[in-house]
């Protein structure tokens, strides 16, 4: 036996990886949370304001310090310039958002919060992390997945799976309820709203199908509400300057969240000069929201019908993701499955407990040996070809890989060349359901030389590919030479190359966070530098002293000083945010 | 044993239960991210079993299964192709949904489609979304059958009317894309394509613009973000609509085009002079011929550019488009420019036939103006051309 130190060596890192935790990361349009598995349980993770949920806000401050979550939420409003939300809703695009005359894409924004989200992990661990499950809508495409999977690299994690967002939630709930049988999971957060067809049985969480709206989320009910006040007070939104317009929404989003309270909702803004007073009723809001409402059932009825299961097996529906706290919204789905949905779940935490179970089972942890899951790919992955009717015309979808087929899922599929002496062939990949490619999403394209010989002489099979994070392989195999090409797609859009990744990478590593221990003194500037815009008169003005004070004693640096005049301004911050609507 | 028993490692059986049982025990061994072409086999025998036991085929005396082992591939096959025999035959699958329905009488839904022939039958109601907003009123909208029934009716009576029109030409009377969008998004009809295209006695050319609805709402969805939290959005073609120095109310149109037809001649006239000055065209041919002829030649590439319009057009906020709302190609364009020369040719040519008085000239502007008018400053040669031109900013809400 050879027993060199080399292979101790060897043996001994690679124990150390094994042993390093995953992490489990839902990266929310609104908000992030993020756990692990340990001792056989899912556990959510604080940050570091002693949160669960992180909000998915960037910020950028004077120099090159970044902000991320509560900090940066309370800045929308007092530095529109250089904050920004919602940006997962451009994921996998090629648009960038500028802030302080620096441009960021999506990505790159993303990257910021998983970072963040990393480093709460490492200080609740006290170890380095390195792995990461990141949860996506099911209803993402391919290129949103390799976007969402860049930005952990970026972060510096590397991520291990990609999991649906409505299969975590379920994962969390079956193993914590230990209930076996057919149920629906409707998840609706800030920007999208997915649905999956699930069953549990014995240890096995088996997706049936999954559908959805990427464009259907709390955020769009807020903007209809937005809409609606500015076409009936007569305002355009080009008049708003961009702090009205912020604090109209935010004004809105706290009449959405509590449409159902039994206090009156008036709102007094100033708006393009103008005073505005405006009560919010419960009919408002409906007749605002209705049109949303009805594009909730077209994805039901789909996984249904994909997964071929009638309505009455459905055992329960599981509602996720905090835009399904909205009582019309749950009144119009148990409507529609008629039966009362359950809330057994925390909608807020439940997918990011549902992605430390995957750590977990991705990590083989030994307290889920008998929990297997399996998953389908949401959309259907075709090519390119010419007319199968013969009129030589090209744009027709071929379909490789349909719908809700489980994944991982491999098809061939031998096609031909269709011109004499035919030199090359572009294999388009395209996903989507039109019989067109033009109406179907563009995910990249392969070239590939053939020998020359009469049409139709040489044949050539593609490979598609699913694997498990639902992410496409594509191997075009010529039959005559025998050539192999494996899964390179290139040209696809909004993913990055190896070069921009590094670039990325480089660029953002010279961006910082703030130290940790002075964000509780940062994050209670930002807030009161919020509250300074929304007041006016005597209150505005003591405010106004108090944050200047706090600054000084800051820049005085003296630990005592600090805790005490942190204290005094958190009292009154906490009195006066507890504000008017109570 | 045959498939798939022998990959699930069961003996035949009509227990769905001992199914589940023995999928859950070989999946543990079979994990999909450890081996996916065992898993996939795998996967594909629970499918086949699962199959064999709801269609009671499952337990079979010995003859029929060698048959049924031997006929293997085919019985897979047929489970493979069901989805799609469903989808093929919407019919059928209407006959038995009927049934049920039938039994509890369906909500009476009469009075929107009254509504909604009203609508179509108007001038100028049909445009606005708002108008439309009655169906979603109903409170029945949210059960199955009713919303699938009058999705239906809707349906056909907007493919009636898009007909109608289209024989017609009358363009200004057909729906707008925002509106079909708007019904699409009730009663999804686009998800039903196929179910449309062979359910009824639909062709593909008329189902054709539920394609386009499918892009809409992304469009639309991706356009509004960018507001909240205020940071800049760069979008590549981020457009500004044109200087508009009027607020596109439908009423001023025939004038402002009118407006903007000068201020082109004016801007002819300012290259053309100093031509004339060099070269003396005025001594072969009479300036409103070179004018008028310049435009023709010059009005469609500017039309068929980003502007939309010829340079007076985009001075005072309008657009020529085709009768979708879209850019014109140049093809388009020119064939616009040709109605109208060959519109001002005839006129020419009757007044070198007669020549036409001053009183008649008077008498023609007026029933132009008329015209016009009842036209909503639609030209005679827009709607030959199929074209249209409108304020870049669309009016109404
Ligand atoms: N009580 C509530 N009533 C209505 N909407 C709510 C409520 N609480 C949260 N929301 C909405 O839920 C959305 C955020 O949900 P979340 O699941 O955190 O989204 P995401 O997973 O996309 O980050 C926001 O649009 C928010 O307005
Ligand atoms: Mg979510």
């Amino acid at each position: 036996m050879d027993d060199s130190p080399g292979e101790d060596l060897k043996f001994f890192l690679k124990r150390r990886t094994d042993n390093m935790a995953i992490i489990g990361i839902d990266l929310g349009t609104t908000n992030s949370a993020c756990g692990v598995w340990q001792d056989g349980a899912a556990r959510l993770i604080e940050n570091r304001h002693g949160d669960l949920l992180t909000p998915s806000v960037v910020g950028l401050d004077g120099g090159k310090n970044i902000i991320v979550g509560k900090t940066a939420k309370h800045r929308l409003m007092t530095h529109p310039d250089a904050t920004v939300a919602v940006f997962k809703r451009l994921m996998g695009t090629k648009h960038e958002v500028e802030l302080n005359d620096r441009r960021f894409s999506a990505t790159e924004l993303s990257a910021f919060v998983l970072k963040s989200l990393k480093e709460d992990a490492e200080t609740y661990l006290g170890e380095a992390v390195e792995e990461a499950i990141i949860s996506v809508p099911a209803y993402f495409n391919d290129n949103q997945r390799h976007a969402t999977k860049q930005a952990g690299e970026i972060a510096g994690l590397k991520v291990r799976r990609l999991i649906n967002e409505p299969t975590a939630a379920a994962l969390a709930y079956g193993l914590h309820e230990r209930k076996e049988g057919i149920f629906a999971v409707l998840d609706m957060g800030g920007g999208t709203f997915d649905v999956s067809v699930i069953e549990y049985f014995e240890g096995v969480m088996e997706v049936h199908a999954s559908a959805g709206d990427n464009y259907l989320g709390g955020e769009d009910f807020l903007e209809a509400l937005v809409s609606d006040f500015l076409a009936r007070n007569d305002l355009e939104r080009e008049q708003l300057t961009k702090q009205e317009l912020q604090q109209l929404f935010e004004s809105l989003e706290e009449v959405k969240c509590n449409i159902n309270a039994p206090w009156p909702k008036r709102l007094a803004l100033t708006l393009a000069g103008r005073e505005i007073e405006f009560e919010a009723s419960g009919e408002w809001f409906k007749t605002c929201v209705t049109p949303l409402l009805l594009r909730v059932r077209n994805p039901i009825e789909q996984a249904l019908r994909d997964a071929r299961i009638p309505l009455a097996e459905i055992e329960e529906v599981l509602l996720v993701g905090g835009a399904t706290r909205m009582a019309i919204f749950r009144n119009a789905v148990g409507k529609l499955f008629g039966r009362i949905p359950s809330s057994h779940l925390d909608p807020d935490l439940a997918i990011a407990m549902g992605a430390a179970v995957q750590a977990g089972l991705k990590a083989k942890d030994r307290t889920l040996d008998d929990v297997v899951l399996t998953d389908v790919c949401p959309y259907t992955l075709g090519t390119e070809v010419v007319d199968p009717g013969g009129s030589g015309r090209a744009g027709y979808f071929l379909p490789i890989i349909e719908r809700n087929s489980v994944v991982p899922a491999s098809r061939v599929e031998t096609l031909q060349t269709v011109e004499n002496n035919q030199k090359q062939l572009q294999v388009n990949v395209y996903q989507g359901e039109h019989r067109l490619v033009e109406k179907n999403v563009f995910l990249g394209a392969i070239d590939v030389k053939v020998p020359p010989n009469k049409a139709g002489e040489e044949t050539f099979d593609l490979r598609f590919s699913y694997d498990m994070n639902g992410l496409l392989e594509v191997d075009v195999k010529v039959n005559s030479t025998g050539t192999l090409i494996n899964h390179v797609i290139e040209q696809s859009p909004g993913t990055l190359s190896a070069g921009e990744l590094e670039r990325s990478k480089e660029r953002l590593a010279a961006l910082k966070f703030h130290p940790r221990e002075q964000e509780e003194n940062r994050e209670l500037l930002s807030r009161g530098e919020h509250l300074y815009s929304l007041y006016l008169g005597n209150e505005r003005t003591m405010l106004g002293e108090l944050l200047a004070n706090f600054e000084r004693v800051l820049d005085a640096q003296n630990a005592t000083e600090i805790t005490k005049a942190r204290q005094q301004l958190k009292e009154l911050l906490d009195a006066m945010e507890a504000g008017p609507l109570q | 044993m045959t498939a798939p028993w022998s990959v699930l490692e069961i003996a035949p059986t009509d227990d769905k239960r001992e199914v589940k049982r023995a999928y859950a025990r070989k999946l543990k061994q079979t994990r999909p991210d450890e081996d996916s072409v065992a898993f996939q086999q795998l996967h594909e025998a629970y499918k086949f079993a699962c199959y064999l036991v709801e269609n009671d085929l499952a337990i079979q005396d010995d003859t029929e299964d060698e048959a049924l082992s031997g006929a293997g591939p085919e019985v897979l096959e047929a489970l493979h192709s069901e989805p799609e025999e469903g989808v093929g035959d919407p019919q059928g699958q209407c006959q038995q949904d009927e049934t049920p329905a039938a039994t509890t009488a369906p909500p009476d839904f009469q009075y929107l489609l009254d509504h909604m022939d009203a609508l179509l039958a108007s001038k100028n109601d049909h445009y606005f979304v708002e108008n439309w907003k009655a169906f979603e009123q109903d409170e029945h909208l949210l059960t199955e059958d009713f919303r699938t029934s009058l999705g239906d009716a809707v349906f056909a009576r907007v493919i009636a009317h898009w007909k109608a029109c289209e024989e017609q030409r009358n363009e200004p009377a057909m729906l707008r894309s925002a509106v079909l969008h708007y019904l699409d998004s009730i009663f999804g009809w686009s998800n039903r394509y196929y179910d449309l295209l062979y359910g009824y006695d639909y062709s593909a050319e008329d189902l054709e613009f539920l394609n386009d609805l499918k892009d809409y709402v992304p469009q639309q969805a991706s356009k509004k973000f960018g507001v909240k939290g205020g940071a800049a959005l760069h979008i590549e073609e981020k457009r500004k609509t044109g200087a508009a120095l009027f607020d596109g109310e439908a009423e001023s149109l025939p004038f402002v085009r009118g407006l903007a037809f000068v201020a082109d001649v004016v801007l002819l006239a300012l290259i053309v002079y100093p031509l004339d000055l060099l070269f003396g065209l005025s001594a072969q041919y009479d300036w409103p011929t070179v004018i008028f002829t310049l435009y023709v030649v010059l009005a469609p590439p500017c039309e068929a550019s980003i502007w939309r319009a010829t340079p007076g057009k985009r001075l005072l906020g309008l657009q020529a488009l085709n009768k979708h709302r879209q850019r014109l190609s140049l093809t388009h364009a020119y064939l616009r420019a040709a109605v109208l020369w060959a519109m001002v040719g005839g006129v020419t040519y009757i007044d070198s036939l007669m020549p036409i008085d001053s009183l008649t000239v008077l008498f023609a502007v007026g029933v132009f103006g008329v015209y016009l008018q009842k036209s909503k400053g639609r030209f005679l040669n827009d709607a030959a051309s199929f074209s249209l031109v409108s304020f870049a900013r669309k009016p109404g809400p």
